[in-house]
């Protein structure tokens, strides 16, 4: 099996192979042994299935959690500025703006109803 | 239905370890020179490594689909356990022994280095420069003498770029053995 056409590959190789060394024998008994008390071979892609389960999980907790309390949060915000712009618009359109003639209804021109400039309000 | 076929149906169907051992003890040398090829450069290294990719072949036998020939689905699984086994060897000779990093460069025990002659110790080494991969195609192509398409299998890689790296690697060692052979004179 050796390319004799190369000698210097065969004392190369030879070398890297310490002369065509018998290997030792195996263990079969041990290696018998080994093989039955080893973890059956699906074992370790479940593990790393379960490992990866949990990462995604713990990742969506920790993506879930702030993003629900910031998002609670900006609703609240929210609805409370929604309803200070109401109880805003019910003064000023419900009182100030129809007292002041400013209503969106009133007739234009303005000056025709008396009303005063909006700046003015 | 060959020889081999029935022997690895007597080990997965009817846990016959004679079968596994006879699959094996005929390919023993073959597969202790991937081994070496995958990098472990000392003897005892070498067994141990053996060892452990036999444990590693018994499991993964019954899984074994008779679509490759079974030499090629051995040394496949041969060259990628010796290459995991060698990391984490490795790793670990480098957490015990970072301060005799030095002398383990050569790639032999201080025993082994006393009986080897000079000559060869610096051929290996200069076998052991080579890439694994230009390691495993030198020793699969010349000393298992195996077909290109079989040696892609092994190594994953096409039959195309088998050639081409086959002779890339011939040519590099040719180079390496050269500039030792000039210094030698």
């Amino acid at each position: 099996m050796n390319n004799y056409d190369e000698p210097w590959l065969k004392q190369m190789l030879d070398a890297a192979l310490d002369y065509g060394e018998k290997p030792a024998s195996p263990d079969f008994n041990a290696i018998r042994r080994a093989a039955q008390d080893a973890p059956p071979k699906s074992r370790g892609f479940t593990r790393s299935g379960k490992i990866l389960a949990a990462a995604i999980i713990t990742a969506g907790i920790a993506a879930a959690v702030p993003a629900a309390f910031f998002g609670y949060r900006a609703a609240e915000r929210r609805h409370a500025v929604q309803e200070e712009n109401r109880l805003f618009a019910e003064q000023i359109i419900g009182g100030t703006i129809f007292d002041e003639g400013l209503c969106p209804d009133t007739p234009w021109p303005f000056e025709d109803a008396g009303t005063k400039d909006f700046f003015d309000i | 239905m060959n020889e081999e076929e029935t022997l690895i149906r007597r080990f997965v169907e009817s846990e016959d370890e004679s079968a596994f051992e006879q699959l094996i003890r005929g390919r023993l040398e073959s597969l202790r020179r991937i081994i070496a090829a995958a990098g472990p450069k000392d003897s005892s290294d070498r067994d141990d490594v053996l060892q452990e990719v036999l444990i590693r072949i018994h499991r993964a036998l019954r899984g074994y689909r008779f679509e490759s020939s079974f030499s090629t689905w051995v040394f496949r699984i041969t060259r990628n356990a010796s290459l995991d086994l060698e990391r984490k060897r490795r790793r670990a000779r480098q957490r015990e022994f970072r301060v005799i990093r030095e002398s383990r460069d050569t790639g032999a025990n201080p025993e082994n280095l006393a009986m080897e002659s000079l000559r060869t110790t610096e051929l290996k080494q200069l076998f052991y420069e080579l890439d694994e991969k230009d390691r495993q195609l030198l020793i699969l192509k010349e000393r298992e003498a195996l077909s290109t398409a079989e040696i892609a299998k092994i190594l994953g890689i096409l039959p195309g770029t088998v050639k081409s790296r086959l002779s890339r690697a011939r040519r590099r060692a040719r180079t390496k053995y050269e500039e030792f052979e000039e210094a030698e004179l």
